[in-house]
């Protein structure tokens, strides 16, 4: 009798740049189609712990594991993607270029243009602004952008880094209702890093608190997450 | 995207067609001019590959096209290979050698420091030339043998004969601009511009395209070389130092980057228009000091800027286009 591995696991899990912690010891697991927000102020380690899970930076001590399997630099061609904060959309890049850049990973699988439309039907904004260039849309529209570039590459795990970052009310409430329609239509697991613990409380099904590098609270439910605040004044 | 490249290119074959025409019918005393126009539209048009497609600022881009020269000339010369092998083995060299210190070094930098070390790389090449005098001629520079006395093809000059081989050159470099550009390597390029981290994040590293794109701009550069050394007769380290990877970067700037036309005008009013005229050495510095100057105040993307805004105002033009 195996015991099955959690879709995410993350144990004892440290980073460190130089002689900065940036992660100081943390363990999480997420199962398959779940939503965990990792919500903490700045300077927690969550965006730290995000990269890590994708493979974007060194692992100091722990591990990460994705199905079982240690996650490295192939992190993004295995499904676990990234979606870094600030919404970095390539601003010289048309909106349908973002999209055809994202699906670099699975380009040779099959034609992008069917995820293309799978991601129009999802935001029809994007579709009326194909040709118009990414760094002219408004901070929402660039934040779904982000979200559905990530998602042309069809990933399994989806890291996003603060989306409700600098948006507005309107635009975080538009972005919610992608992300859990989202969640609907194709059940990918989302691993959420948010300072913005009304939004998490939103989007997510359980929470942890996380503060200088370690986990200070786990298994949040709802409504707890959307209790507390982090925010560091 | 594809019939973009396609139309592309045809244009670019139909220019070399066009080349190779004027190169058989230009007077016997302009032919170096149009060789020199060639292979510093080459040059520059390789470099924007760099500067114009991933924002990366070299600082030695002539020394690749010094080695080219040089490893060409020395595996004629030296080890007697013939000179179509001599040169194909030149090109592949540079292109090699560039990916091989461009992996570790420069596709980890950006910016100031992928100036710096590229810089070092040049002058690097420049010393160990100056160094090996019986190899490499020392300062003194290297002489060609080759061709000198013999008769050409189609009983050309050795200058016209090899205008021939500075239009494939050209045409090659154009190609490859072209297909870079309008192709998904393209399109990922400009991300990592853009934003390198987000680029990581999706899947793709901006070091094995800096450094893919280091070499194929190196090797190109050294494919003029190539060309350029038994045209000339003579081969030597002033041809490659930082001043001429300045000066290439000051043509291109001028120019406009990110542009075919743009790069090429930028050679016309700077190389080939002083030749023609022939100017005074420290004229043309002045002239490209100057020019350097008005582009940077009154309009940054260069010639080609200038141009696109002329076309703006002007609906004629508009519709013509």
């Amino acid at each position: 009798m195996t015991i099955e591995a959690p879709f995410l696991s993350v144990r004892r899990l440290s980073v460190t740049f130089g002689k900065a912690i940036a992660v100081a010891d943390i363990s999480l697991d997420v199962a398959e189609g779940e939503c965990v927000a990792v919500v903490g102020a700045n300077g927690a380690g969550k965006s730290t712990l995000g990269k890590a899970v994708t493979g974007l930076v060194h692992v100091s001590g722990g591990s990460v594991e994705l199905t079982g399997q240690p996650v490295g630099a192939d992190a993004a061609r295995r499904g676990a993607l990234y979606v870094p904060e600030g919404r970095m959309v390539f601003p010289q890049l048309t909106v349908e270029e973002n999209l055809k850049v994202g699906a670099f990973t699975q380009r040779r699988l099959g034609d992008w243009r069917t995820q293309r439309d799978v991601m129009y039907d999802l935001v029809p904004r994007l579709a009326e602004r194909a040709r118009v260039r990414a760094g002219l849309l408004s901070g929402g529209e660039q934040q779904l952008l982000a979200i559905a570039r990530a998602l042309m590459a069809r990933p399994r795990l989806l890291v996003l880094d603060e989306p409700s970052l600098g948006l507005s009310p309107t635009a975080i409430t538009t972005v919610t209702r992608f992300l859990g329609q989202l969640r609907v239509d194709t059940g990918v697991t989302i691993l959420l890093l948010e300072q913005n613990t009304a939004f998490a409380a939103r989007l997510a099904d359980r929470g942890l608190v996380v503060s200088l590098g370690r986990v200070e609270r786990t298994s949040l439910t709802q409504t707890q997450l959307g209790a507390i605040s982090v925010a560091t004044e | 995207m594809r019939a973009t490249a396609l139309r592309r290119s045809g244009i670019a074959l139909l220019l070399g067609v066009g080349l190779v025409a004027i190169a058989s019918a230009v007077p016997d005393n302009r032919v170096l001019l149009m060789n020199t126009f060639l292979a510093y539209g080459a040059l520059v048009l390789s470099l924007d590959l760099m500067v114009g497609d991933l924002n990366l600022l070299p600082a030695g881009h002539a020394a690749f096209f010094g080695a080219g020269g040089y490893a060409s000339v020395v595996l004629n010369q030296e080890a007697g290979w013939p000179l179509p092998l001599a040169g194909g083995v030149a090109i592949v060299a540079c292109a090699l050698v560039a990916a091989v210190i461009g992996f570790p070094v420069v596709g980890r930098t950006a910016g100031m420091s992928f100036a710096v070390v590229t810089f070092a790389i040049g002058e690097l090449m420049v010393q160990i030339i100056s160094k090996s005098p019986e190899l490499l001629g020392g300062t003194q520079g290297l002489t060609v043998t080759w061709g000198v006395g013999d008769e050409m093809p189609f009983g050309f000059s050795i200058y016209r004969y090899y205008s021939l081989w500075l239009v494939a050159v050209f045409v090659m470099v154009m190609l490859s601009v072209v297909w870079v550009r309008s192709s998904h390597l393209g399109l990922r390029l400009t991300a990592i511009r853009d934003d390198e981290n987000a680029a990581r994040g999706l899947g793709f590293n901006p070091v094995v395209y800096k450094t893919l794109i280091f070499a194929i701009a190196s090797g190109l550069a050294a494919a003029v070389g190539v060309m350029w050394a038994p045209m000339v007769g003579y081969i030597g380290p002033d041809s490659m130092g930082t001043t001429e990877s300045i000066f290439l970067l000051s043509l291109l700037i001028v120019g406009g980057l990110r542009s075919v036309g743009g790069a090429l005008a930028g050679v016309l009013l700077l190389m080939v228009a002083p030749l023609y005229f022939e100017l005074e050495p420290t004229v043309r510095i002045a002239m490209v000091g100057g020019a350097l100057a008005i582009i940077a105040l009154v309009e940054p993307r260069g010639i080609a800027g200038l141009a696109r805004r002329a076309t703006d105002r002007l609906p004629v033009l508009r519709r013509a286009a």
